[in-house]
């Protein structure tokens, strides 16, 4: 009896709690997926937090990875089935993402194209429009070259004024490099010779200045044959070659630009403005004043431009079985309001002129002032299919030409080959 | 169909079905069904984000292999940690032993425990640690540059990195190498050395005579499993971004199957490094096998 009496008290708390739980499932709730890190969650819980106020009937769980594991997980999901509702994005992957089928357009289910259009800068929503839809909102673009300048040794250095062409900057960094009583480079005078992503950069902006173009006429391969293609990669591998006042050894020894920079190893780094935005978080007490400036051109006078790639972005994945509340979440992150104050947070290059001229902005960080014109004189680095591989490509073959294994011109006619073999085999 | 009889026998019988068969059942899930996915994946054309159709392609990614200028880079850098690593860790890990052997049961306990520490210390750890020993301004080269030597950005130079990782492995491993050793000099007759003193050998021909034939099993154990431990080398060279020069093959196989997508190719080339380190394994099991008896 007692026994009878115990099993239909379970029963009853069985059907209770289930019952509740199907009560509590008629709110939705969308997964969020993004870098794990303090930068991340200051700025999107308490958006989030706001958000879920305002919608109280849909719940928002973010979930972060570290970066190799998050590019996993992301193709993992999309092959199983269980990718999150919402990704922030790297934007170099989401034409992958878009070419497999995985997402659908944050048009019209966050904005209209007409709206994202007059918002952002016409180049970086280019490259996630397919059929007059837009896959992506993009709060940030990719600008991974500039020069992160230690304005205090250059001032030691007795350095006056910014240099306004490549001469007046390789003369400084002569200034400014220095080296031990055996030889080996303590100091660049300029870095971002072996870096991650500044090589590729780098060529192509020098390519583009020169007034010639890496893509050959049918717009698919590259053709690096061209005379501005060798003088670009000469320009380049010279200053450890000739003018020494770089290292590859000392890059890829200490490993990161940022860390260079801070512990005085480079006076200019040839890097996007995170250099200095993340260095004035990760090394506060830096005394030394610094600053942000484009690569001036080559020439004085000359054409300037900017090489920029898709940044971080939102998308809404097409296994999400709450695309709208999806699309009302990204519409709230994607606000002015909320991009101008993921700004002020972050630090990163803009995405939208409303957010370059930001008076606000630019007090906080007034090395972004270049930003504006920068964005203005934006080319985007085209379709290269594996940007990883356009980096690595470029990082290895002028590698060997700086340590005297190969010249430019096998160097180009390496990398062209290896290249346009990745552009055939993704397209 | 399996009949189990009754009685004492077949309870026995049951309790080993019973407790091997969860064991048995994720053995094949986790690795063995895995291993055979990545061998019939080596025959397709296949990438996760399935921006292409996948699509049987035969030997295609094999024959790919064969013109890929960047395998047979990452194979021989591949190949310089094994000639390198392998002999390294057998000379300096037999002199060690042989040292600590003839110590008491306590010291002998405390060195084991020294040697073994650095292999059960995860070897991302190990590998942040000794960047900071290889830095330009790390301990190595203050060291270097207070005795008047020339310094170097170790790590930064494709010819010197690869000495560095190889100089960090050997220090990591060489204590499981010890460990071994030390367990085959236990299991050497103490009677050999007595009955060799007695006919008037000295120490080299004790050590050359008796102890290193009896430790060839041993030896050989160590040399197999360092070799195929060498041969998948990754850790340090991920961690260290190790510049594109010195990639090896497991760091190639990951690029190519979780970086550019291409999990067919990534699979074709981790089945060639099957083969190589299966027909490594042979040959030298072969070569340095040799029965010793007294």
């Amino acid at each position: 009896m007692a026994r009878r009496k115990v099993i239909s008290m379970l029963a009853v708390l069985i059907a209770l709690t289930l019952g509740i739980s199907a009560l509590a499932s008629a709110e939705v709730t969308i997964r969020a997926w993004t870098l794990p890190g303090k930068l991340s969650e200051q700025i999107n819980d308490p958006m989030t937090a706001e958000f879920m106020k305002k919608n109280p009937d849909i719940k928002v769980v973010w979930e972060g990875f570290p970066w190799e594991e998050f590019l996993q997980k992301i193709q993992l999901g999309f092959a199983t089935g269980g990718v999150a509702d919402v990704i922030e994005a790297w934007g170099g992957y989401v034409p992958g993402y878009i070419k497999g089928g995985h997402l659908v357009p944050v048009t019209p289910l966050a904005y209209t194209v007409g709206q994202m259009q007059s918002f952002f800068y016409p180049g970086i929503i280019e490259d996630v429009t397919i059929d007059g839809q837009i896959y992506g909102l993009p709060w940030e673009v990719c600008i991974d070259t500039g020069l992160n300048i230690n304005v205090t040794l250059m001032e030691e250095a007795g350095i006056a004024g910014y240099p306004e062409s490549w001469d007046e900057l390789v003369a400084a960094a002569k200034k400014l490099v220095k080296f031990d009583a055996q030889g080996n480079m303590t100091r660049a005078g300029i870095s971002g010779v072996a870096d991650h992503s500044s090589p590729s950069y780098t060529l192509w902006e020098f390519i583009y200045k020169l007034g010639g173009d890496p893509w050959a006429k049918d717009g698919i391969h590259l053709d690096l044959s061209t005379a501005e293609a060798e003088e670009a990669a000469t320009l380049f591998t010279n200053l450890v070659v000739k003018d020494k006042v770089s290292s590859t050894e000392l890059e890829t020894a200490v490993g990161d630009q940022i860390d260079m920079f801070f512990s005085r190893q480079t006076a200019i780094a040839n890097k996007g403005p995170q250099v200095v935005g993340q260095g004035k978080t990760m090394y506060a007490d830096f005394p030394d004043k610094i600053d942000y400036i484009a690569i001036p051109p080559l020439k004085k006078g000359g054409k300037q431009v900017t090489i920029g790639e898709l940044g971080w972005m939102w998308v809404i994945t097409k296994a999400s079985k709450y695309k709208e509340a999806a699309g009302l979440f990204v519409r709230w992150l994607g606000s002015p309001e909320n991009l101008l104050e993921r700004l002020y947070h972050f630090g990163h290059v803009p995405s939208a002129p409303f957010m370059a001229y930001d008076k606000k902005g630019l007090e906080m960080r007034p090395w972004f002032e270049p930003m504006g014109e920068m964005v203005q004189n934006l080319k985007m680095i085209g379709p290269v299919e594996d940007s990883d591989r356009w980096y690595m490509t470029f990082r290895m073959n002028l590698r060997e030409v700086m340590d005297g294994r190969m010249t430019v011109k096998e160097a180009l006619a390496k990398s062209e080959k290896e290249m346009n073999t990745v552009i055939d085999e993704l397209r | 169909m399996l009949r189990i009889k009754k009685g004492p026998k077949s309870a026995q019988t049951r309790f080993v079905l019973i407790g091997l068969t969860p064991i048995m059942v994720f053995f094949l899930v986790v690795t063995v069904f895995p291993v055979l996915a990545g061998i019939v994946l080596a025959f397709f054309r296949y990438n996760l984000l399935q921006t292409h159709p996948t699509a049987f392609v035969g030997l295609e990614n094999f024959k790919k292999i064969l013109s890929d200028s960047m395998f047979w880079l990452s194979l021989k850098n591949t190949f310089f940690y094994v000639v390198v690593i392998v002999p390294n860790i057998l000379i300096s890990s037999l002199l060690t032993a042989l040292a600590i052997n003839p110590l008491g049961r306590k010291s002998k306990g405390l060195y084991r425990a020294f040697y073994f520490t650095p292999c059960i210390t995860s070897l991302v750890t190990v590998t942040l640690v000794w960047r900071f020993i290889y830095l330009p301004t790390g301990l190595l080269n203050n060291a270097l540059s207070a005795i008047g030597l020339p310094t170097r950005a170790w790590l930064g130079n494709i010819e010197t990195l690869p000495w560095a990782v190889s100089i960090m492995m050997v220090w990591q491993q060489i204590g499981y190498a010890v460990i071994m050793l030390l367990a085959g000099l236990d299991g050497v007759p103490h009677l050999f050395y007595e009955a060799a003193q007695i006919d008037g050998a000295n120490n080299w021909d004790c050590f050359w005579h008796i102890t290193l034939p009896l430790l060839r099993p041993v030896m050989l154990f160590i040399t197999v499993i360092m070799c195929i431990w060498s041969f998948l080398i990754f850790a340090p060279l991920k961690v260290l971004w190790a510049p594109a020069a010195n990639t090896v093959l497991v760091l190639y196989i990951y690029n190519n199957a979780f970086k550019y997508l291409k999990l067919g190719y990534g699979s074709a080339i981790a089945v060639v490094l099957f083969i190589l380190i299966l027909l490594f394994t042979l040959v030298q099991m072969r070569v340095l096998r040799k029965k010793w008896e007294y």
